[in-house]
C-alpha cells in the first residue's frame, strides 16, 4: 500500500470517527430534549400540587 | 490422566494485544500500515467510551429527574408512561448501539484492506498477527461486554451456583484474583516494560539505526502494554462443572479432556472444583500473550503428534514459558530481569532432571530447541509472578 493510500485510509478512519461523534451529539440532544420535557411535565404537576395545597 | 496430560489437553485460544490512548494519533502523520491499524483501534476505543458515557448519562439523568422533583415514584412513573419516556429512551439507546456497531464495521472494513495489502507485501507473520490482533482483540472485548470486576459468571449456568458450592466458588475466585493482581504488578514493573520494548523491536524488525526507531518502539510497546493490561483486568471467569468444560460451545476444540480454556472472547472457563493455581495462571497468561510470535513458534521441537498444533502455538508456548520463567526465579536459578546465560541453562536442565519443575514448565523445556533458549528468555516479555504469593 502506498503512502498516499495509507494517508487516505487514515483520513477515512478519522472521518468515520468524526461522523460517529457528530451523530452521537445529535442523539445526546434528542435524549436531553426528551428528559427536559419529562422534567418540565413533572414540574408542572408538582406546581399544581403545591398550588392545590395552598388553596386548600 | 496425569497432571501433565491434563495440562497438554487444555484448550488454547488466540489471545490479545492491546489498547491505547485514543487521542494521540491525530497529532501524528500516519505513515505505515501498523500506524493505520493502531489509529483504527484508537478510534474504536474512543467511540466505545463515548457510548458508555452516553448510556451512563441517560441513567444518571433519569435518576436525577426522579429524585429532584419530589413526587411519589408511582406518580413519576405515570407521567413517564404518558410521555412514553421509557420507550423513547430505549429507542435512543438502540440508535446509539447501532451507531457504534456501524462505526466498528466501517473502520474494520478500512483496516481489513490495509491488512490484506500488508500480507501481500511480505511483512513478518507476527507483525501481521499483531496488527490483526489489535483490531480483533479490541472488537472481541467490546462485543462480549466484559465486567471490569472479576466475579463468577452467572449468565449461562445458574444452576451450578447454589449454597453448597458457594464457598468453593469464593475460593476459586479469590485465587484467580490473587494471581491476576500479581500478574498486573509484574507487568507494571520496569523489568517487564524493558523486556517488552526488546520484544517489540525484535518482532517488528525495525531498523535500529532509523532516526524514529525509539519513537516507533515506544509507541508500539505502549499500545501493546495497554491492551494486554486491559485484557487481563477485564477477563471474566466462568465456572462450570468439570465435565462440561470440554464440550462447552465456546470451546472450539470440543475435547472432553480439556480441563480449562480461554475463549478468546474475554472469558476463562474454569472447573468448579478445588482450584489449581497452575491452571489458573496458565489461562490468565493467555489474556496477555500475543497471538503470533515467530521466535516462539520456530523454537518449538515438533513432537510428530496430534498435539503439535496445540503445543507449538505461540499462545500456549508463551503461557508455558511464563510458568518456567517464574519457577526459575523461585528455584533461585535466575531472576526475571537477569540475562539468561549458558550457566542458567545448565542449572535449569539439572533441576529438570531432578523433577523440580511443574508440568507446564517441563513441557516448555522439553519442546524448545536448546540453542534458542537464550534468545527467548532475553527477548520475550513474560507474565511471571512470584509463585509464593501466587499460591493463596
Amino acid at each position: 500500500m502506498s503512502d498516499s493510500d495509507i494517508k487516505q485510509k487514515a483520513e477515512e478512519v478519522r472521518m468515520i470517527h468524526r461522523e460517529y461523534m457528530e451523530k452521537m451529539a445529535e442523539l445526546r440532544k434528542e435524549q436531553s430534549q426528551l428528559l427536559d420535557d419529562f422534567m418540565s411535565k413533572l414540574e408542572d404537576v408538582k406546581k399544581k400540587e403545591i398550588m392545590n395545597k395552598i388553596r386548600a | 490422566m496425569s497432571h501433565e496430560t491434563e495440562l497438554l489437553s487444555r484448550k488454547q485460544e488466540i489471545a490479545p494485544t492491546e489498547k491505547k490512548n485514543p487521542e494521540k494519533k491525530d497529532d501524528m502523520d500516519i505513515e505505515t500500515t501498523e500506524e493505520l491499524n493502531l489509529l483504527a483501534v484508537e478510534r474504536i476505543k474512543s467511540a466505545e467510551q463515548e457510548a458508555e458515557a452516553f448510556s451512563g448519562e441517560s441513567e444518571a439523568r433519569m435518576g436525577q429527574v426522579k429524585d429532584l422533583i419530589g413526587l411519589p415514584e408511582e406518580k413519576v412513573d405515570e407521567i413517564g408512561a404518558s410521555l412514553d419516556v421509557k420507550n423513547n429512551l430505549g429507542k435512543i439507546n438502540e440508535k446509539a448501539s447501532q451507531l457504534l456497531s456501524e462505526m466498528r464495521s466501517k473502520i474494520k472494513s478500512v483496516t481489513a484492506i490495509g491488512m490484506a495489502t500488508l500480507a501481500l507485501g511480505g511483512a513478518g507473520n507476527f507483525e501481521r498477527g499483531m496488527v490483526a490482533g489489535l483490531v480483533k482483540s479490541e472488537t472481541s472485548i467490546t462485543d462480549t461486554k466484559l465486567d471490569a470486576n472479576l466475579k463468577p459468571a452467572d449468565l449461562e449456568q445458574k444452576e451450578v451456583f447454589n449454597e453448597e458450592n458457594a464457598e468453593l466458588r469464593k475460593e476459586i475466585i479469590a485465587k484467580v484474583e490473587k494471581i491476576r493482581q500479581n500478574m498486573i504488578s509484574h507487568m507494571e514493573s520496569k523489568d517487564y516494560r524493558d523486556r517488552l520494548r526488546v520484544e517489540i523491536g525484535r518482532v517488528l524488525n525495525y531498523d535500529k539505526n532509523s532516526p524514529d526507531y525509539d519513537k516507533k518502539i515506544d509507541k508500539f510497546s505502549q499500545a501493546i502494554f495497554s491492551m494486554r493490561l486491559e485484557r487481563l483486568k477485564k477477563v471474566r471467569i466462568v465456572l462450570l462443572p468439570a465435565d462440561e468444560i470440554g464440550t462447552h460451545e465456546n470451546n472450539n476444540e470440543k475435547n472432553g479432556n480439556v480441563l480449562a480454556f480461554y475463549s478468546g472472547k474475554g472469558e476463562i472457563y474454569l472447573p468448579l472444583e478445588k482450584p489449581n493455581e497452575d491452571v489458573i495462571f496458565h489461562e490468565l497468561s493467555h489474556t496477555v500473550a500475543s497471538d503470533e510470535d515467530d521466535l516462539l513458534k520456530e523454537s518449538y521441537i515438533t513432537q510428530n503428534s496430534n498435539q503439535d498444533s496445540y503445543l507449538g502455538s505461540s499462545s500456549e508456548r508463551r503461557a508455558f514459558k511464563s510458568a518456567l520463567d517464574q519457577e526459575l526465579e523461585n528455584l533461585g536459578i535466575k531472576k526475571y530481569g537477569e540475562k539468561f546465560t549458558q550457566e542458567h541453562f545448565n542449572k535449569m536442565i539439572e533441576c529438570d532432571e531432578q523433577g523440580k519443575f511443574s508440568p507446564g514448565a517441563r513441557v516448555f523445556i522439553r519442546t524448545t530447541k536448546p540453542e534458542l533458549f537464550e534468545k527467548i528468555f532475553n527477548e520475550v516479555a513474560d507474565n511471571e509472578v512470584d509463585k509464593k504469593s501466587k499460591i493463596v
